[in-house]
């Protein structure tokens, strides 16, 4: 069935326009914040961190930001989830959420619109300055179709969600640079203390010069699910101790891991991510203390890893020594 | 990325290659292992980040 026999079907249905929940229309993946495979609660998070899947945490400064999520269902926005961004401590210093979809080469020529939903903690008093541009690198220089617009605190609201939305071309020098990077910041600047928030929802980043109705990038949470996966895949169960995949010891020292990516990665991954890590016999085992990449391929990793006690030539489990464990893999931008 | 707690090693790969290492220690436990030379990227390239607004 199609999108348009859908739509059809469900106006029919319900007398009136429906949201278009379309694959694709969304550039930005997990603008809903539903996934969040690095941890829902990150507290004391630092400069340039990864925290809900796509989102970047970026500070001037120290103090002690903490990201969440958390569920506002009950809001009515269309969304299950929104991202918490508080400064719980510190002196008063740019707070700025930074996300880098990719997508704007094939907008060129054409308006794109930015949307989504903000709700300020009680003790807020900042205003919120929106920015999106395009960039060909992550830290590179940031070209056309920049808006910055301040949004003042006033019109901000602690108990329901501010819808905010605006328009920009993009123009040819996205494409004379080859910026496919979208670039959206959103920041606030004010010392940490309680209730010192602002919390971010349904963002969404379309062509077109109006705002539609919330629809996550992948269209179903498994589709998002999988497009946060070709940037970054942790294996991680919450419960017993995980097996993650098998490894091959090269002496009593060293025991090579392969692991195998849930989605093809967007390049090869660069770095890995792990915790509470161990290798697993049917009457041995030892701890991983140190893995890195020693081959990769967008597909598939082999990690080089520290142990003890292990025998030349065995094959064992890679497992987790706890629910804790995780072994994360990125090929983020 | 906390960038305190970085340790080089070399290691080397199932064809005998060796390679330098940056294991960063996140505390808790965590860890993050990347190459020196994509560590060393990384590095230069946070030091040049400034977000626009």
């Amino acid at each position: 069935m199609t999108r348009a026999r859908d739509t059809a079907d469900a106006q029919d249905n319900l007398g009136g326009a429906v949201a278009p929940f379309v694959a694709g229309k969304n550039f930005q993946i997990n603008g809903g914040f539903d996934i969040w495979q690095r941890g829902t609660t990150l507290n004391a998070v630092t400069h340039s961190t990864y925290t809900a899947d796509q989102w970047i945490a970026v500070s001037d400064s120290i103090g002690t930001i903490n990201i969440t999520q958390q569920n506002i269902a009950a809001q009515g926005l269309g969304v299950n989830y929104c991202m918490r961004v508080e400064k719980s401590a510190g002196a008063s210093n740019r707070v700025v959420m930074v996300s880098v979809p990719e997508g704007a080469l094939s907008c060129v020529g054409k308006t794109v619109t930015l949307s989504g939903y903000l709700r300020k903690g009680s003790a807020l008093t900042s205003n919120v300055t929106v920015d999106i541009g395009t960039r060909a690198t992550r830290y590179g220089t940031q070209y056309d179709g920049i808006v910055s617009s301040t949004i003042s605190n006033a019109s901000l609201n602690s108990s329901t969600f501010t819808k905010f939305s605006y328009s920009f071309n993009v123009t040819t020098t996205t494409s004379t640079n080859n910026a496919n990077l979208f670039e959206l910041e959103i920041l606030y600047t004010q010392a940490g203390g309680a209730n010192v928030y602002l919390e971010i929802a349904a963002i969404q980043i379309e062509v077109g010069s109006a705002a539609t109705p919330f629809s996550r990038a992948g269209g179903t949470l498994a589709g998002e699910l999988a497009a946060c996966q070709r940037y970054y895949f942790r294996t991680q169960t919450g419960t017993g101790t995980p097996y993650m995949g098998v490894t091959v010891a090269g002496s009593s020292t060293t025991t090579y891991a392969n692991v195998i990516m849930k989605q093809t990665m967007r390049s090869t991954p660069t770095a890995v991510d792990f915790s509470l890590l161990r290798w697993q016999a049917i009457n041995n085992s030892g701890n991983i203390t140190a893995a890195s990449i020693a081959d990769a391929t967008p597909e598939n990793v082999l990690l080089n890893c520290t142990t003890t006690g292990a025998t030349t030539a065995a094959m064992n489990y890679l497992i987790g020594q706890s629910a804790a464990a995780y072994v994360g893999f990125s090929a983020e931008l | 990325m906390t960038m305190d707690n970085v340790t080089f090693v070399t290691l080397a790969g199932l064809d005998g290659t060796e390679q330098e290492h940056a294991i960063i220690d996140r505390g808790n436990g965590e860890f993050t292992s990347m190459l020196k030379s994509t560590y060393d990227e990384m590095i230069a390239a946070q030091a040049n980040f400034t977000p626009t607004l």
